[in-house]
């Protein structure tokens, strides 16, 4: 798992986007969902994106990671200098080399186990079997799923899948990690427990968390909250994380 | 395991209808070719085990029996006088109507159920039959191969009868039973096996019990004629060799060359393959309808974990290749569902006198049909992985 590592990248800018412009058309007319948005995040850091429900921050999310094409703006990503100025299927390889997803829904195959779940991405990447499912352990465990790596979805808590589609983020070891309301679907004890392993994949591999959430609590995780409202950012400040946060239970 | 056969696995219930589906196309075909072969082998069955090397039929004859395959008594001697044939015997043949005859009480029993308003067999049955001739002589040309010197013994008594236990059923008998025969009684003296003919029952007896029916014949035609040679290896020549000396006044055939022409015969009929043509493009509409249909809704199922696969970065060629491994699979699933299907109406069809075969090239036709009907349906179902938007979970 050392390929990848960017601790020592720790504070350089991983993601970087200029002007973001997107509208969506509903019937007649167009809404500005991103109404000229700059947004940079850096190896380490823990981004969070805040705002009320229907701010755009989804759709930012996007925008960065090379899912939906913005109508204006630039978005520079790790090696990428114009990454929407790549042809469809390089934008696909940039996204198998370089990003985790985590989203509010699970989206685990009901059929695999979740050590299946993780080894199937990893397959995409060319990894073979046997290190397939080495790494698909290692990433298993360190979610703390150690013991339940044969369970399929449906044998699984709400929390348990989520870890297991973080597993499957972070196996591939990612640079960048896109994570949209990770903690909504789940009580606050599970919301904890992924937030703290998305704090860890900042910490100790370098890697840029983006995590867009409306919840004030997981702030306390955060080296830089970015509030945005009506698809322009409103403020953005950087703080230190704090060492013990108060639970998330309460 | 790949994704696509862990899903097939684990889903299984969502993939029943298209494995339903291909299972009754590929019964469709199977199951008519199967029981037009079967139909087939029992009529090249008499040939395929007789003794004679050489068969002679008149001229335009294909078959044994049902056509103009007889010729003028003076043949024989024409045919005699070649230097290697040593035995000639004319195949003789009649029909007519058979009753079973029942004891007391199994009358007894039949009235009761008829009276129940019940049917059913073990009741009186009429039936009309062919007959066709052995000598009752061990290793005699006319005799079949797979006649045992027992059933030629049983034969050589007077109105004794052989019949081929896929008929006993039909007509109501079994082993040393009486019955009657164009009003006369006769008895099972014999049960032959693997002489099926689902269009009329056959009775095979001795020439001379035909005789004392009344029904040899007499005048100046005759039926096939039996011929058998010196060394059977020489057939070929031997036949040519008749053939020249009929100028067309019959045509001497080997063995081989007469069962080829008679199963030829039997897949070349116009309706069989016109039958056969519609169910199999019956089997594939069908087929790749439904497969379709429930390959599109099971891809629908699994959508947003396809749309999470894209956002991870896995290709849109990659999904697809999942989606045609998946319709693969539903097609080996489909074959094997088939064959037991198959199987399953064959023993049936067997147990009512109609054997099935099915020639193992026909077997991997038909395997490969469902696999190509499972995959063109996949192919179908790929535009619905236009709706695995990674965006879409992004809310
Ligand atoms: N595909 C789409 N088509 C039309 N409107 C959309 C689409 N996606 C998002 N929107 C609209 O854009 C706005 C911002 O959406 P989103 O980025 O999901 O907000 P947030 O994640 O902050 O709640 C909403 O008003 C939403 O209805
Ligand atoms: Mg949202």
């Amino acid at each position: 798992m050392s390929g990848n590592n960017n601790a020592h990248k720790r504070g350089e800018s991983a993601l970087s986007a200029k002007g973001l412009v997107k509208r969506f058309k509903t019937g007649r007319t167009f809404i500005e969902v991103l109404k000229g948005v700059d947004f940079d995040a850096r190896h380490g850091d823990v981004t969070m994106v805040m705002g009320p429900s229907g701010s755009g921050k989804s759709t930012l999310v996007a925008a960065l990671s090379g899912l939906l094409k913005p109508d204006e703006g630039h978005v520079a990503a790790l090696e990428a200098d114009d990454l929407w100025s790549l042809p469809k299927g390089k934008i696909d390889r940039f996204r198998l080399d370089h990003c985790g997803f985590i989203f509010q829904g699970f989206n685990l195959f009901p059929a695999l186990t979740a050590k299946q779940q993780v080894m199937t991405v990893l397959k995409y990447q060319d990894v073979g079997p046997g290190e397939a499912a080495r790494r698909a352990q290692a990433a298993l465990e360190s979610v703390g799923l150690g013991p339940r790596v044969n369970q399929r979805p449906s044998e699984l808590s709400g929390g348990e899948k989520q870890r297991v589609a973080i597993a499957r983020a972070l196996a591939k070891n990612p640079n960048l990690i896109f994570a949209d309301e990770p903690t909504s679907a789940l009580d606050g004890k599970s919301g904890e427990t992924v937030i703290k392993l998305l704090r860890a994949a900042a910490t100790e591999r370098g890697a840029a968390v983006i995590c867009v959430t409306h919840d004030p609590r997981l702030e306390a995780y955060a080296d830089r909250v970015i509030h945005i409202e009506d698809g322009r950012i409103l403020d953005d400040v950087r703080r230190t994380p704090e060492a013990n946060p108060a639970p998330l239970s309460h | 395991m790949s994704l696509a056969l862990a899903t097939l696995l684990y889903e299984w219930r969502r993939y029943m209808a298209a494995v339903v589906a291909l299972a009754f196309s590929g019964l469709l075909v199977l199951a008519q070719v199967g029981m037009f072969v079967g139909i087939g082998k029992g009529f090249t069955a008499q040939i395929d085990r007789a003794r004679a090397d050489i068969m002679v039929l008149g001229p335009g004859a294909k078959a044994l029996f049902g056509g103009p395959s007889g010729l003028p008594r003076r043949m024989i001697p024409l045919v005699y006088s070649h230097p290697e044939v040593i035995q000639v015997a004319p195949l003789d043949g009649s029909g007519g109507r058979f009753q079973n005859i029942l004891s007391p009480e199994q009358q007894a029993k039949a009235e009761a159920r008829a009276k129940r308003g019940e049917k059913g067999g073990g009741g009186r049955k009429t039936e009309f039959v062919n007959v066709t001739v052995i000598d009752a002589i061990p290793g005699y040309v006319t005799v079949p191969t797979d006649y045992s010197n027992d059933m030629i013994e049983a034969l050589r008594r007077p109105y004794s009868v052989a019949i081929d236990q896929t008929a006993l059923k039909r007509l109501g008998v079994k082993k040393g039973d009486k019955a009657i025969y164009n009003g006369k009684t006769i008895t099972i003296g014999v049960v032959t096996t693997g002489y099926p003919n689902i269009i009329q029952p056959t009775l095979v007896m001795s020439r001379d019990t035909l005789r004392m029916l009344g029904e040899a014949d007499t005048g100046q035609r005759v039926g096939p004629l039996m011929v058998s040679i010196r060394d059977p290896a020489r057939a070929e020549i031997v036949a040519a060799q008749l053939n020249k000396k009929a100028d067309g006044k019959f045509r001497a055939w080997t063995r081989q060359e007469l069962a080829d022409a008679n199963s030829g015969a039997m897949l070349e009929d116009q309706i069989i393959g016109i039958m056969l043509g519609f169910s199999a493009f019956l089997g594939l509409l069908i087929g790749v309808a439904i497969t379709w249909q429930t390959l599109r809704g099971a891809i629908m199922a699994n959508i947003k974990e396809f749309a999470s696969l894209r956002a991870l970065g896995v290709s849109m060629g990659d999904l697809r290749n999942i989606v045609m491994e998946l319709s693969f699979w539903v097609g080996i699933v489909g074959v094997l569902a088939a064959g037991l299907l198959t199987w399953l109406v064959s023993l049936l069809a067997t147990a009512g006198g109609v054997p099935m075969y099915f020639p193992p090239v026909l077997i991997a036709i038909v395997a490969v049909f469902l696999v190509v009907i499972a995959m063109l349906s996949g192919f179908l179902s790929l535009g619905v992985l236009k709706n695995s938007q990674p965006a879409d979970l992004l809310r």
